[in-house]
């Protein structure tokens, strides 16, 4: 039964998974395209940027956090640079991008400080909310997702550093998790024995299963706001 | 709650499911940082009057019934169907939000909390449990608009006699046509509200600046709008458009009113005139030498309040600023200002309710903002703000005059 299970998850729910995040994200930007336009102006001024570049500027800078807390401010903007890279970083252990490459480094970037980023970042997010008055406003799905990027993380973070620093026989690399990946991407999915035989393949399981929930989860959850913040920004500019 | 209302507010709720609402109700993160942007919180610190609480009533109930996660994990985002005691709810966080935008400046997201609010106060009509004297105005307005021509002999008796105070203030031999109506190809149709005050103090600028413009049968106010009744909010902003199209007018000019701006500017879509504040142009005249205003006469010290729906929503800022820097020699700006500013509490159909207690502790940021000026006299540009402003007056004993901008600036042009 566990060996269905774990095929199950690094195989099935991945691509389920992938599915779930391509398909929400389109239906939900699908929906949006044929909702009901506001036939008006919701601007707010002053508008001194151009659109495109006041729009970026403020999804990417966020003022409304600097100015009011820079704290929270620095914490939101390394935990979504760190994302950035955690993202590239993924990628490149589905094949090598000359284009990531333009600094030399091994995967992934960073030498395994990103993951530290996320997990301090994520922890202060989590901290934050349980006090007032950020306790009140919260639901449950915030400390939902903030639990599941942490523990993702955690795991993730723990196997590339294990991996990296050649501790306790990790052992799965890059090359391993490449092998494993490009299978998926070809659609002709293989477990390698680099992974599999490894002592760590429930923990590498584990951080699969947990990442193809946060996947999933994407476009129904607040997660959503990564493609929303760009049109709802927009429309505070039209 | 019966069934049957259940499916005429759940219908409602979809039926408002426009695009931008669906970014405020998926992209919210609840981080907070708008949460005490609100002059209502500042004064009332209590949850339910945090922009993010007010908004989090109508998101749990979108979610409930329009969203996958709330559909099958109720628990995980709190969704929560129609009942009573959400009813109540969502009339706090409604009524309790003057649709400043605030928030919206402070928001990363950039999410209308104050468009929101416009979809909860819909609901509370249709419940049957919104304020019931703005849904007397809206009606009165609604059927203004259906009859005008029984209204119409009394309204030109009125503005004869209006006409006559313009006369004495311009010191003219006669008071004839003074305040034009159902003129034909003017430059400006004028929009004033029910008070003498806002159509005056425009007819002595319009006058002094030999101005080709004409009164309008209607006021700008809309009821239909604070009320939350989007319906009649549309058929009360129509009867100006009909009438200014109907009279080929090549502008509207608004009355120092932030929401009949607001909606005639920004939430009608095109429009085949322009639509400018009575603010825009004096601001024109003084700048054209078509009215000369007495150089720094004032000299008491001047502070100006930002109307939310003129400043903020409407990116009218400087204008006003130049005007009272003219006539005053001591001009002083509040802190914060500008899209910053505090709002005073009076908007968004808050000012016609039985409500003064809530709008004097809510008035707090803007009174102390007052304070730190040491200025004596306060000047808007709004009907609500004013009469907010003078609330708040009354309310913390402070010694200061209000005053409207068309006012003052009456008071210090030549004639």
């Amino acid at each position: 039964m566990w060996p269905k299970i774990y095929y199950y998850v690094m195989v099935h729910m991945v691509y389920i998974a992938v599915a779930v995040l391509i398909g929400g994200t389109l239906f939900k930007l699908a929906v949006v395209l044929f909702s009901k336009k506001f036939n008006g102006s919701l601007a707010t001024y002053p508008n001194k940027l151009p659109r495109p570049i006041g729009v970026a500027a403020e999804a990417v800078l966020v003022p409304s956090a600097w100015r009011k807390a820079k704290v929270f401010w620095f914490f939101i903007v390394t935990f979504h640079i760190a994302l950035a890279l955690l993202v590239i970083g993924h990628l490149e252990l589905i094949k090598e991008f000359k284009i990531f490459q333009v600094i030399p480094h091994t995967v992934f970037l960073g030498k395994g400080w990103v993951g530290i980023v996320i997990i301090i970042s994520v922890l202060f997010f989590l901290f934050r909310r349980f006090k007032s008055p950020w306790r009140e406003i919260s639901v449950p799905e915030d400390f939902f997702i903030l639990l599941l990027l942490f523990i993702t993380s955690v795991i993730g973070s723990h196997l590339h550093m294990g991996e990296r620093y050649g501790m306790a026989e990790f052992g799965v690399n890059a090359d391993v998790y490449r092998e494993y990946f490009s299978s998926l991407v070809a659609f002709k999915p293989v477990i390698p024995e680099g992974i599999s035989l490894s002592p760590h393949y429930v923990l590498v399981a584990l951080h699969i299963f947990l990442a193809n929930l946060v996947l999933m989860m994407l476009p129904f959850s607040k997660m959503v706001h990564m493609v929303f913040a760009f049109l709802s920004l927009n429309l505070k500019r039209k | 709650m019966e069934k049957a209302k259940i499916k005429e507010l759940k219908g409602i709720l979809k039926s408002r499911l426009n695009r931008p609402m669906r970014y405020y109700i998926d992209t919210c993160t609840r981080c907070g940082l708008c949460y005490d942007t609100c002059h209502a919180y500042n004064g009332i610190p209590k949850k339910e009057y945090s922009p993010v609480g007010r908004a989090e009533v109508l998101r749990k109930l979108y979610k409930r019934y329009t969203r996958p996660s709330g559909i099958l994990f109720p628990y995980l985002t709190d969704a929560v169907g129609f009942s009573d005691k959400v009813m109540d709810e969502l009339y706090e966080a409604a009524w309790s939000c003057t649709g400043c935008r605030r928030c919206e400046v402070n928001c990363p997201f950039g999410i209308d909390t104050g468009m929101m609010m416009g979809v909860a106060k819909h609901l509370l009509v249709a419940n049957g449990t919104a304020p019931e004297d703005l849904i007397m105005l809206a009606d009165g307005a609604v059927e203004k608009g259906k009859s005008i021509n029984e209204f119409k002999e009394n309204y030109r008796n009125v503005i004869r006699d209006l006409e006559k105070t313009v006369q004495e203030k311009l010191k003219l031999p006669s008071s004839e046509n003074l305040i034009p109506m159902e003129k034909m190809n003017a430059d400006i149709l004028y929009v004033g509200l029910a008070g003498a005050h806002s159509i005056v103090n425009p007819a002595v600028i319009f006058n002094a600046a030999k101005e080709n413009w004409t009164l309008s049968f209607f006021e700008g106010v809309n009821f239909g709008f604070f009320a939350g009744d989007p319906e009649k909010a549309n058929f009360i902003a129509q009867r100006i458009i009909k009438e200014a199209t109907e009279l080929n007018v090549k502008e509207v000019v608004m009355v120092e009113c932030g929401t009949a701006f607001r909606i005639l500017h920004s939430l009608m879509g095109k429009l085949p005139f322009k639509v400018t504040s009575i603010v825009e142009v004096i601001y024109r005249y003084m700048e054209s030498g078509r009215i000369k205003l007495k150089d720094k006469s004032v000299n008491e010290a001047v502070t100006y309040h930002d109307p939310c729906q003129l400043g903020r929503n409407g990116g009218i800022y400087e204008e006003p600023r130049d005007i009272l820097k003219r006539i005053s020699s001591d001009y002083r700006e509040m802190t914060p200002n500008r899209e910053q500013n505090w709002c005073c509490g009076g908007g968004g159909g808050l000012g016609a309710l039985d409500n003064e207690e809530f709008r004097i502790k809510t008035g707090k940021p803007k009174k102390e903002q007052i304070v730190k000026t040491g200025a004596r006299i306060v000047v808007s540009a709004c009907e609500n703000c004013v009469t907010q402003l003078e609330v708040i007056k009354n309310g913390y004993g402070l010694d200061v005059e209000v005053k409207y901008l068309t006012e003052i600036v009456c008071e210090n042009m030549e004639i």
